[in-house]
């Protein structure tokens, strides 16, 4: 057995997986990374194009030798309707050339567009994953960020700043056990750390201020959160501009 | 490291662009706009001897960690000016 080599591309996902979790929308042959899944019209479109390059190069091996010995021929000869026989002859190689290449023209467009078609089919399946969209058994970070804030703000609240801050990464918690496919990193407290797909909640010190009322503040990249002496939770934006979710505390 | 990151910052990126939020004395956090996404932002967690660097979203709540972390100071400020090119 050996680690996937793509592991380290898709840190999102676990090595596990078949075809980005999401085998109805993707297709995965090598084992390497997913494919869209393309549609018989999109197919249909790919083998036309393919057909196209394929007449192109066939019909395109003759044509410029013709048109290169028709000129010749009607250099070297003196007879005035001979050299316009050859003339003409040389004239409907170069069309043939022309109409190859055009048709090679036509079988790139054809590619790039199939090509085109894919990065779409491919960024669309990636943006509904990222969306929210359920993909098999685990679920795109921001589907499991919308669970943890689902989930915090319907536990009961808590009386205290500690049993807040608790609250938040055993809320987190549960939820990237049930939907990251990433099992816990036991030195997770030593954050910062690398993202490994999985979200870890407040779990140092270093990112949590006291202050004097009681009340606490934390720091995650992304967010600033406030903790009422009497447990309340605002999850802010850093600017405290935009506030994500508001829950009371108890005060006893 | 800290102040060297912040003055190898403070001679790179204008001013308009960075927000640094002295969190406490061994944690500095330190915002730069994206220049190719305006709704993404470069955030530095510099701490101690180590410095996270990430990509995130502006107006998104976000738990992950660092994308990246960097124990050197001169790998850092590649990788930050790779991204701000």
């Amino acid at each position: 057995m050996s680690v996937d080599p793509l592991a380290e591309d898709f840190a999102e996902l676990t090595t596990y997986q078949y075809a980005g979790n999401s085998p109805i929308a993707n297709i995965d042959l090598d084992g390497l990374e997913p494919w869209p899944h393309l549609s018989p019209k999109v197919r249909k479109k790919i083998v036309q194009g393919a057909k196209n390059v394929a007449t192109a190069i066939v019909a395109g091996v003759f044509a410029p030798f013709n048109m290169i010995a028709n000129t010749h021929a009607a250099g070297n000869t003196t007879d005035p309707a001979t050299k316009a026989k050859f003339q003409e002859a040389a004239k409907e190689n170069a069309k043939e050339v022309a109409v190859d290449l055009m048709l090679l023209g036509a079988g790139n467009e054809v590619f790039g567009t199939m090509k085109g078609m894919a990065k779409t089919a491919s960024k669309g399946v990636n943006e509904g994953a990222e969306a929210g969209v359920k993909v098999g058994t685990t679920l795109s970070k921001r589907e499991r960020l919308g669970k943890f804030m689902e989930k915090l703000s319907e536990a009961d609240g808590v009386s205290n700043p500690e049993d807040a801050l608790e609250l938040i990464n055993k809320t987190l918690d549960n939820v990237e056990d049930a939907y990251s496919g990433v099992k816990k990193n036991p030195n997770a407290a030593s954050m910062p750390n690398r993202d490994d797909g999985r979200m870890y909640g407040i779990l140092d010190d270093t990112f949590v201020k006291k202050h004097k009322d009681g009340s606490l503040t934390a720091r995650t990249k992304g967010n600033k959160i406030e903790i009422g002496a009497n447990g309340s939770i605002r999850i802010l934006s850093k600017d405290g501009k935009k506030v994500f979710l508001e829950k009371p505390g108890i005060t006893n | 490291m800290i102040s060297e990151l912040l003055n190898f910052i403070d001679h790179n990126v204008t001013k308009e662009k960075v927000n640094i939020d002295h969190f406490k004395p061994e944690l500095v956090f330190v915002d730069i706009d994206y220049p190719k996404d305006k709704d993404k932002e470069i955030v530095l967690e510099i701490k101690d001897n180590i410095v996270g660097i990430s990509l995130v979203e502006k107006k998104r709540i976000d738990f992950s960690g660092a994308d990246e972390l960097f124990y050197s100071l001169e790998e850092a400020q590649a990788y930050l000016m790779n991204l701000l090119d």
